[in-house]
């Protein structure tokens, strides 16, 4: 029978997951019930975590945490998120639909660590640290959380307390742009997010991670290499569109081929590029 | 086997429990208070049948624990309004002809009291939007939309 505990604190959280280093943590469910419901019994136990005040926290400024127990709903509706980290908020947004949304949490999505998991790629391309509570508090880069499908460095005694990222600045542009089969409720067959840095009319910095194309949310850095330093009056993405293909590495499935994949990350990379520079009123060919 | 306390508000009515920590919100309300309106329909979040409110907010009762639910404010269809008093969605839901088999129907009057409750007066594309996760067989969604159009015009009232 399965055993539940709900902690009230934090603190409690980690002494009982320290304690018993099998129990699956659940906040939303919209992914872990999906997966375990007809097998509740084989989990050693579940602890409860979707009503953890202290996980529910978004702090605004120069530098943003946002907690593990906040909602996609919420990081979508945040007019503060909305107006510095859109791209952020439209991958919220893109998530199941409204009755997943209101549950289904960014500790959540990045513990289940799916290729596709709508919130990795923008925090990724925003430069996030996810910050981790066990014995010792821990953060690493987001980036390197990753380890394959469903998999990640998350320690059994650890759990996922928020990310955190700088805010952009001014001359700092985002977009993230998804393909999926329907507009909603479709887990991504492809996406893409970008953040982009201008200065005196050249692409100074950008970063590129896709989504749903390799094993884990995938950062295109030689594809940024090629971009960075690039005038916007004569951006040249032919060679960037070819070193793109050449990071990424997608399978054949039941969303989509492998081929199919390549196509459509070309075009909403180019896509999501422009859109980038575009929020920041810079009109741009490409 | 394990049974963990569970108080929770239904339909304003408070009521209290011992559950085990494997029944669902969907469960509890059909099985223990015998609130059939809730449906269960793939049991897997997609098709949107079983969604209440909880707390204000949708949810797919599948995907939610009972025990996720203690200390929670829980509407469902029968708390929206009764034959001798149809909330506005419900009696627009019957004049537009918006219900044919009547499965997914409990489940959309839900997901359209939130949105309304969040955006009353929302556009076609905001409708269309809000209603993304409730699967419906029979109707094609235009008299759906039509009757939550209705509503937020404010044909029904206020």
């Amino acid at each position: 029978m399965t055993v539940y505990f709900a902690p009230s604190a934090l603190t409690e959280a980690v002494a009982y997951k320290k304690a018993n280093p099998a129990t699956k943590i659940i906040a939303g469910g919209t992914d872990l019930l999906v997966k375990f419901y007809e097998e509740l019994d084989s989990l050693a136990g579940l602890m409860d975590i979707s009503r953890l005040a202290e996980l529910k926290v978004v702090r605004t400024g120069e530098e943003v945490f946002i907690g593990a127990g906040v909602t996609h709903e919420e990081i979508a509706d945040h007019p503060w998120l909305q107006e510095n980290v859109a791209l952020l908020c439209q991958g919220a947004a893109e998530v199941g639909g409204p009755q997943i949304r209101n549950r289904g949490t960014l500790g959540g999505n990045l513990a289940n660590a799916s290729p596709a998991a709508d919130l990795a790629a923008p925090l990724i391309a925003l430069g996030a640290t996810v910050e981790l509570a066990g014995a010792q508090p821990a953060a690493l880069p987001l980036e390197d959380f990753f380890t394959g499908p469903g998999q990640t460095k998350l320690q059994p005694d650890q759990i996922i307390t928020g990310v955190k990222f700088a805010r952009p600045g001014a001359n700092q542009g985002g977009a993230y742009l998804k393909l999926g089969k329907r507009k909603a409720m479709a887990i991504a067959t492809a996406s893409v997010a970008v953040l982009v840095t201008l200065e005196k009319g050249c692409l100074a910095d950008l970063c590129i991670c896709l989504g749903s194309v390799a094993p884990v949310p995938r950062r295109a850095k030689k594809t940024e290499d090629i971009l960075r330093g690039q005038k916007l009056s004569s951006l040249d993405l032919g060679p960037a569109l070819v070193q793109l293909q050449a990071e990424i590495s997608p399978i054949d499935d039941i969303r989509g081929t492998a081929q199919y994949r390549r196509q459509g990350a070309e075009v909403i990379f180019r896509r999501a590029l422009l859109q980038a520079i575009n929020n920041l009123g810079v009109e741009v060919n490409g | 086997m394990a049974k963990y306390p569970l108080e929770l508000t239904v339909n304003g009515q408070k009521h209290s429990f011992q559950v085990e920590a494997d029944l669902r919100l969907v469960d509890l309300l059909r099985e223990k208070l015998h609130l059939l309106g809730t449906k269960e329909g793939c049991g897997k979040g997609e098709c949107g049948s079983c969604t209440v409110l909880m707390d204000g907010k949708s949810v797919t009762s599948c995907l939610v624990l009972a025990l996720q639910a203690d200390g929670a404010e829980i509407v469902t269809v029968e708390g929206l309004g009764g034959e001798s008093a149809l909330h506005p969605l419900q009696q627009a839901f019957i004049d537009c002809g918006a219900v044919q088999c009547g499965y997914c129907t409990p489940g959309m009057l839900l997901s359209a009291k939130y949105l309304l409750d969040n955006n009353p007066r929302p556009s076609r594309e905001e409708i269309r939007r809000g209603l993304a996760g409730n699967i419906c067989r029979c109707t094609g969604y235009v008299k759906i939309i039509e009757a939550i159009e209705a509503v937020a015009e404010g044909r029904y009232g206020r």
